[in-house]
């Protein structure tokens, strides 16, 4: 196989599958669900095995894949070809974007199994993965749009999967709708770039070759507005209010689509717009900022929550702006490093929790799902693996990649940001055992018989990957020489520190974490100090984000529909032209009165007639008499 | 004859023939058939031979009242393609739909009488004779109203008349005020559209000539704020011809505006752009915020259609190839789009006896199958990615952000106006639970399929390769404004 088929193949299996599925499920009564199970699989499979070839390739031999399907759109200088290029991001991408939809996708073959909807999900899901090969691949960015779009439509329809209660379908609404603001950024910034930078053709390389010409304050605007783009998809603040709300979805999807994958593609079009971020520093820290605030206010709601997703769904939040703190101080690969290994340990919590939602007759409070250890020790042994390794212990995979973000902070010179994490840093700990110590460390005790065999082999492998997926990246101290980053060979910022100081940091920070997580035993197990929680507090009620939205936007939007609507349309400018029509009527009966008839007055007609004939040639004639 | 002169003159003797001789309804209904499918294949032959290096062609003059200067002068190039194409896709397929409802000779023939004027006016290259078709096309669709139509429609059909004619009397002493004083440069009348291109006027009547013809057109679109009329007539409009307001005869208004004005007072239409520019933006939130608080599932629609029909005035205005072929693509993009979503909610009041967003629900538990088509035209409306609104909402933000950047940003809100409306209705109307109106929902029946399913390949194929449609558009487009680039337009 020919390099261009083999990344035609990858990203055209996921969308072929999708359409056979798509047909089967329309065209015929009762299909069998193992014939949608075997395409979807195969779809996700053969991707997956491709994907993993592309980065071995890319990695090994540094090999670029490309390929060119067809020209897209082509007037005067604008032209959009559909061209796939896997670079070495674009592969590292591939390395786990890939195994990890497959796995998802096995995973959601027992999630799902028997629900009457059965092939609806996995088209979408197929399709899924299908716009994020293409947001991935794409080698210029209106195709990266496309797929960045696509990824959002497909994720509002799998939001609002259960439509027989409405509230799901508003939770997608909320999200394409809050995603789409962040798009008019990102689209607005696409026609600047294009605009200033756009006549030697709008491939990312020649994109980046040009940037020079650009006004620098141009070049801000343009860095600022992509950034909102990545706010909107990777919900940061103030775009962050769908993602709660996005659990409205099945499991699977919010494991897949709102933990592993598409929720990073902010990060990833930050990072692949790196040469242009070098150059706006002011907008890199800006972001550095958003990511610091947005890790910490998703880090305190998470610690008020109840809801298993939610707190896993406010924890995302938080670990992205992690990463947009990385890529803030100009420390891109070890960004996307943290991507990488979050989408291993999030993905595996996401389906932990969707294996308990299973198991418990879609019961999803905390309080209510005390004491199932007994019942659940694998998914127990599994949970607890993946929040030491979202904790930051050593020496599971995030410590890696969380200690290489604190670290890049402290050298970056920002002690405020530094802070900031290591505050958000501690609450993870805090939030996370929360959950596991009331889960699991209980008086209580709940008993189920249900497990499924397909549900649980795909959490197996990612909890072997969260636990090892970290030596992937080795840093110096630890004798290894950071294979990713020099894979990645991202425009990333000199940010060293001694090693001393590097193995104090970790050391302090591991100890206060351990410190934390021993605070939260005391505090949360075997104890009922979660029924005690105050439910009224600022942090409870999620500071009000989305009451404050809902007053300054919302309504006011309604009102003004309506002001518009009745007040303008209808009360003054159809009512100005039914006035009009109205007095045209008037003026006719007054003509009405004139020409009454009556032989009297057509003669005093005639007479006012003649007299004025009569002056008129006086006035005219007086000269010449 | 010409195929030109064929795909206009064909539906009207039809409409005439069948008019006068009192047929069956079911004759009528295989008359209908075949005339619209004979202009379909007509139109697909003109598509096929239509070289897209060239910009006017197929081209007909024959004198008519020369001594007047009044020609039969028609002739098609990228633009008006688009709109042809239109027009002759569109009417089967909306028989196709409707075909079991509707049992009045009267709909056909009007209908038939509509297509034929639609194709003249689009075709047209002589004022008068544009005038004529103008006009030919507001008969059918008055008589649709006050015949077939809803609530209050005799005063709605009056209304939206005389609005109409208002508009195009000034259109009319606008045409002849040109003609004349065509006359005193060159000697004799005229009426021919490359001739009066030469014509020179004062800034001031020229200011005036273009206002007389905008306003016809403005009327017609609506452009705010004379954009009063619309919602109540599309509320009382029978379907076929809201389908036909629509998706023809409002794009048919922002057609004239660049095939005439643009033509002929270029530089006027240069030095009032940016008002219109501002009318256009004003109209696209405007509308679409309107939209927002319908609870009547037609005035939205109507409401969002008038929303994207400014965007498409912004585009011609902007007077640059991105904003010019965006909305030429966005004037057959919208109206694929547009013309679906009213055949649906069509079907929609047929099943359920409303209108009314609030009595509708769940319809998506018991009709998947019309679940998805509305949710897809909807969707297309918005304009996501893939669909061909996508495209053309691209590249009129693109040519706006060329004109100016703060035009730009403004025009980009196009891909957040819609979806404000359109989601929540999607929502109230496809899911949650079942209600009395939806109880017992009958999915998408054969026929409907058969009309729905080339609307939405059409919409996809255009989303997903556009390329291949604009080559079409192009070169006249690359001519138009390379050839009128005004000194007054790069601020």
């Amino acid at each position: 196989m020919s390099d261009s088929t083999l990344l035609s193949t990858l990203l055209l299996s996921p969308l072929i599958s999708a359409a056979l599925i798509f047909f089967i499920n329309m065209l015929f009564l009762n299909p069998r669900q193992s014939l949608f199970t075997f395409l979807a699989l195969t779809g996700s499979g053969v991707s997956a095995v491709l994907a993993l070839i592309v980065s071995y390739q890319s990695y090994f031999h540094a090999q670029v894949f490309t390929s060119h399907l067809f020209t897209w759109l082509s007037i005067g200088e604008f032209t959009i070809e559909l061209a796939l290029k896997a670079d070495a991001l674009g592969s590292f991408m591939l390395l786990f974007v890939a195994p990890v939809s497959f796995l998802i996708h096995l995973y959601a073959s027992g999630y799902m199994d028997k629900d009457k909807s059965y092939g609806r999900f996995f088209t979408y899901f197929n399709l899924f993965i299908f716009f994020m090969f293409l947001l991935v691949l794409a080698d210029n960015p209106i195709i990266m749009f496309i797929g960045w779009e696509g990824v959002g439509l497909v994720s509002y329809a799998l939001i609002g999967f259960y439509f027989e209660d409405i509230q799901n379908t508003y939770a997608g609404n909320k999200a394409f709708i809050v995603n789409r603001v962040g798009d008019f950024g990102f689209l607005s910034a696409l026609m600047l770039l294009f605009i200033e930078a756009g006549s030697a053709g709008f491939s990312f390389d020649s994109i980046f070759l040009s940037l020079a010409q650009i006004d620098p304050s141009m070049l801000s605007l343009i860095a600022f507005l992509l950034f909102v783009g990545a706010m909107g998809k990777s919900a940061q603040i103030p775009l962050f209010v769908w993602l709660p709300d996005a659990m409205a979805g099945p499991t699977p999807v919010s494991a897949l689509i709102h933990a592993a994958t598409m929720v990073t593609a902010g990060v990833y079009m930050v990072a692949r717009f790196a040469p242009l971020y070098t150059m706006t520093p002011d907008i890199s820290l800006f972001i550095a900022y958003v990511g610091a605030f947005s890790a910490l206010f998703a880090a305190i709601v998470a610690t008020r929550q109840y809801d298993i997703k939610k707190i896993l769904a406010y924890s995302t939040m938080s670990q992205l702006g992690f990463m947009f703190m990385a890529l803030g101080v100009g420390a891109y690969s070890t960004a996307l490093f943290h991507m990488f290994t979050h989408a291993f340990f999030k993905g595996l919590l996401f389906m932990a929790a969707g294996y308990i939602i299973v198991a418990f007759h879609h019961k999803q409070d905390i309080r209510e799902l005390q004491g199932i250890r007994k019942s659940l020790p694998l998914l127990f042994v599994m949970m607890f693996t993946a929040s030491l390794s979202i904790s930051a212990i050593p020496p599971l995979s995030a410590f890696f990649s969380k200690d290489a973000i604190m670290g890049a902070l402290y050298a970056s010179g920002h002690v405020e940001l530094f802070l900031m994490a290591l505050v958000a840093s501690l609450l993870t700990a805090y939030y996370m055992f929360r959950m596991v110590f009331v889960l699991f460390y209980s008086q209580k005790t709940q008993s189920t018989k249900k497990s499924s065999k397909s549900m649980l082999y795909p959490m197996v492998v990612l909890t072997v990957l969260s636990v090892f997926a970290g030596l992937l990246n080795l840093p110096e101290l630890f004798g290894g020489n950071l294979n990713i980053s020099n894979w990645l060979n991202l425009l990333d910022k000199e940010l060293l520190l001694p090693h001393a100081k590097e193995l104090l940091l970790i050391s302090v920070n591991t100890l206060l974490i351990l410190g934390v997580i021993l605070y939260t035993y005391k505090r949360y197990a075997y104890t009922q100090a979660i029924h005690k929680e105050s439910q009224e507090n600022l942090v409870a009620k999620k500071f009000y984000v989305d009451e404050i939205y809902t007053l300054l936007i919302t309504q006011p939007l309604h009102y003004l529909s309506i002001f518009f609507e009745q007040k303008i349309s209808h009360g003054i400018i159809d009512r100005l032209i039914n006035l009009s029509a109205l007095y045209y009527a008037r003026a006719g009966i007054l003509f009405s009165y004139l020409e009454n008839g009556n032989v009297r007055f057509y003669a005093l007609y005639m007479l006012i007639g003649v007299v004025s004939g009569f002056v008129y040639l006086y006035w005219a004639l007086r000269g010449v008499l | 004859m010409s195929s030109l002169s064929l795909i206009i003159f064909l539906p009207i003797l039809a409409a005439l023939f069948l008019f006068l001789k009192r047929l069956n309804i079911t004759v009528v209904k295989v008359i209908y058939m075949l005339v619209t499918f004979t202009v379909l294949y007509l139109s697909l032959e003109l598509y096929i031979n239509f070289d897209p290096e060239a910009s006017m062609q197929f081209v007909v003059l024959h004198p008519w009242i020369s001594e007047y200067g009044i020609n039969y002068h028609v002739g098609v190039d990228g633009v008006s393609l688009g709109i042809v194409m239109m027009n002759a896709i569109l009417m089967p397929l909306v028989a196709i739909a409707l075909y079991k409802q509707r049992d009045k000779k009267g709909y056909w023939i009007n209908l038939l009488f509509v297509q034929g004027g639609v194709m003249g006016a689009a075709l047209s290259l002589d004022l008068m004779l544009f005038y004529l078709f103008w006009e030919i096309m507001l008969l059918p669709i008055f008589f649709m109203i006050g015949l077939f139509g809803y609530g209050k429609k005799n005063f709605i059909a009056m209304k939206f008349n005389i609005y109409t004619i208002l508009g195009s009397l000034m259109m009319l002493i606008s045409i002849l005020y040109i003609a004349v004083a065509y006359k005193e440069q060159f000697g004799s009348y005229s009426f021919a559209l490359d001739e009066l291109k030469d014509l020179r006027l004062s800034s001031g009547e020229s200011l005036l000539v273009f206002g007389g013809f905008m306003l016809a057109f403005a009327i017609k679109i609506p452009i705010f704020p004379f954009h009063t009329w619309l919602s109540d007539t599309y509320r009382s409009a029978p379907t076929g011809i809201v389908i036909v307001m629509s998706s023809l005869m409002a794009k048919l208004g922002t057609y004239a505006i660049w095939r005439f004005l643009f033509t002929m007072f270029s530089e006027t239409s240069h030095e009032v752009a940016p008002y219109f520019i501002g009318l256009g933006l004003f109209g696209l939130i405007y509308f679409g915020i309107s939209a927002m608080s319908q609870t009547h599932l037609k005035r939205m629609f109507a409401l969002s259609s008038a929303s994207h029909l400014s965007l498409i005035v912004v585009g011609f205005f902007i007077y640059d190839i991105y904003g010019l072929i965006g909305s030429s693509y966005l004037i057959v993009s919208h109206a694929l789009s547009s013309a679906a979503i009213f055949l649906m909610a069509g079907m929609l009041y047929e099943r359920t006896d409303t209108y009314s967003i609030a009595m509708l629900g769940g319809i998506a538990r018991i009709a998947p199958k019309f679940a998805l088509f509305f949710a897809f035209f909807s969707l297309s409306i918005v304009g996501i990615p893939l669909t061909s609104g996508f495209v053309a909402e691209v590249l009129i933000i693109l040519g706006a952000f060329h004109y100016n950047i703060y035009v730009g940003f403004i025009a980009a809100t196009s891909i957040l106006i819609a979806m404000m409306f359109m989601f929540r209705m999607i929502s109230r109307v496809l899911y949650g639970e079942l209600r009395d109106a939806t109880a017992g929902f009958e999915d998408l029946r054969m026929h409907e399929l058969f009309a729905l399913v080339p609307l939405a390949l059409l919409i996809l194929a255009m989303g997903i390769f556009p390329n291949y449609f604009i080559q079409k558009i192009e070169p006249t487009a690359s001519s138009y404004t390379s050839q009128k680039e005004a000194p007054s337009y790069d601020k």
